[in-house]
């Protein structure tokens, strides 16, 4: 339910102290992030 | 003592409602919001009415437990007054709601579900009314008043009386020592959308206080807030927040900011932080965003996000900045939020003890917190920032629909560096980082 999604361009992660490794973050494609600005950002009726 | 406003006879009633207060009914205002989750563009067109619906709220003030009784007039299936952080019960008899507010504060009650709640503004007692005889003193009483758009100067008080109606925007530039502060309504649910008039424009002003008023249905951005610095926003009301592109309060490159006690409910971003090129005319010249406090608000976001950095991030650097002890009783897309679409460092940044309540929209994919750098249509410029060092501490969601936190970098300098997660709760319980981490927690 509180999955740790990120790119590869995130660094540094710790949950309650404890660094997070890149397996443990659910990895996200260029796609997906594109799909999501367009859920997220893009949500407009078109002028 | 518990006191009720004067209000004048042209008020409309809603009539989802009745409310007493300790046995004396309370005037019922209806107030408009969104009913679908579709934006668009500023500058855009009007939105149309059949987009929205009509929800209710009171207001009162005093110094003691208001005990209030609410006879609903449709079916009730089911009642709860939120922020559940409150501990406010509810007893229900019939139609009839009966609970008891023991402090001061902004609540929701909620009636088989999101859908015509009754908000509830419970304020302070007023301490420093201004002698509406002094020169610099703007004194309205209760009442309607139309002023079209009203420009206050430095060391003016504006103040409007409770059952005041103030039909216009205020704006002020290069001015210092303001106060705006009372109990009546700043109302530009008249104004159009074109006009792109806020409810208070502040632009390189100093030392403004915004205190106790309700803002009411601006054509954009609400309370918007530009240079300058050293403002304190407090027990100010959000509401009627319908119209697209319809932001709470918006602080672009100012600094030394307290917004603590507001209620915000809108159909864009609640409280949020931006870094533009310029504002109200003024160029900024990059100027930083840094030492804000955003503390013990109440928001509600009908479209975009919650609590924000951003989209706009023009700025040297945006950094020391707290969001702190507030609740989120809804929101559609991101209840925490960094969204990095300029050349800012965002830095230093802390989220802490935010408790977050149901998404509006499953589809919505809604994300309790995130990261995000990434290029805008309408932030101009080649060169991107960079996010490092956010913490989200405490941050406790309870609801039905799953909420990740996602971080997404741009390029290899600008990316996202140094993100602590600290007690985050899922449910009351404790979430895994794990990707398989199961739906309940």
């Amino acid at each position: 339910m509180c999955r740790l999604i990120a790119n590869e361009l995130v660094s540094g992660v710790t949950v309650d102290g404890v660094p997070v490794s890149r397996e443990e973050l659910v990895p996200e494609s260029e796609e997906e992030t594109c799909n999501r600005f367009l859920i997220g950002n893009g949500a407009f009726i078109t002028l | 003592m518990l006191k009720a406003y004067q209000v004048a006879p042209f008020e409309p009633v809603s009539t989802d409602y009745s409310v007493s207060l300790a046995g004396e009914s309370l005037h019922v205002y209806p107030v408009r919001f969104s009913a679908m989750a579709t934006n668009q563009i500023f500058r855009g067109k009007q939105r149309g009415i059949d987009e929205t619906e009509l929800a209710s709220y009171v207001h009162f003030e005093g110094d003691e437990a208001a005990s209030l009784t609410v006879d609903v007039n449709f079916d009730v299936f089911c009642a709860s007054v939120v922020p559940a952080s409150a501990g406010v019960k509810v007893l229900r008899n019939g139609r009839r709601l009966q609970f008891t507010l023991e402090k001061c504060g902004s609540y929701v009650l909620e009636v088989n579900g999101v859908h015509k709640p009754l908000h509830i503004f419970f304020d302070p007692p007023e301490t420093q009314v201004p002698d509406q005889d002094d020169p610099n003193v703007l004194y309205y009483g209760p009442g309607l008043h139309n002023v079209g758009l009203l420009r206050v100067q430095s060391g003016q008080t504006l103040y409007l009386a409770g059952g005041a109606r103030l039909m216009g925007g205020v704006i002020a530039e290069h001015a210092d020592g303001i106060r705006i502060m009372g109990r009546g309504v700043i109302d530009t649910s008249l104004v159009p959308r074109q006009s792109a008039i806020n409810s208070i424009l502040l632009v390189d002003c100093r030392d403004v206080t915004v205190e106790g008023v309700i803002l009411h249905d601006a054509p954009c951005f609400s309370l918007k807030i530009g240079g300058g610095g050293n403002h304190r926003i407090d027990g100010v009301k959000v509401i009627g927040q319908w119209r697209y592109n319809a932001d709470g309060i918006d602080l672009y490159n100012t600094h030394d900011v307290r917004i603590t006690n507001c209620f915000v409910r809108t159909f864009d971003d609640c409280i949020v932080l931006k870094g533009g090129h310029e504002v109200g005319g003024m160029k900024t010249n990059n100027s930083n965003v840094e030492d804000i406090l955003v503390e013990r608000c109440v928001l509600w976001n009908d479209w975009g996000r919650a609590l924000e950095i951003g989209a706009e991030t023009c700025a040297d650097e945006m950094h020391r900045i707290t969001f702190r002890n507030c609740d989120v009783l809804h929101f559609l897309f991101m209840a925490c939020d960094v969204q990095a679409c300029g050349d800012a460092l965002v830095h230093d940044v802390l989220f802490e003890d935010i408790r977050v309540g149901e998404p509006l929209d499953p589809q919505c994919e809604p994300r309790l917190c995130e990261i995000f750098i990434r290029p805008m249509c309408w932030i101009k410029g080649d060169k991107m920032g960079r996010v490092e060092g956010i913490t989200f501490r405490r941050i406790a969601y309870t609801g039905r629909t799953m909420v990740p936190c996602r971080m997404i970098g741009y390029q290899a300098d600008s990316d996202v560096r140094d993100v602590r997660f600290e007690e985050i709760t899922i449910n009351g319980g404790k979430p895994s980082a794990q990707k398989a981490t199961p739906c309940a927690a």
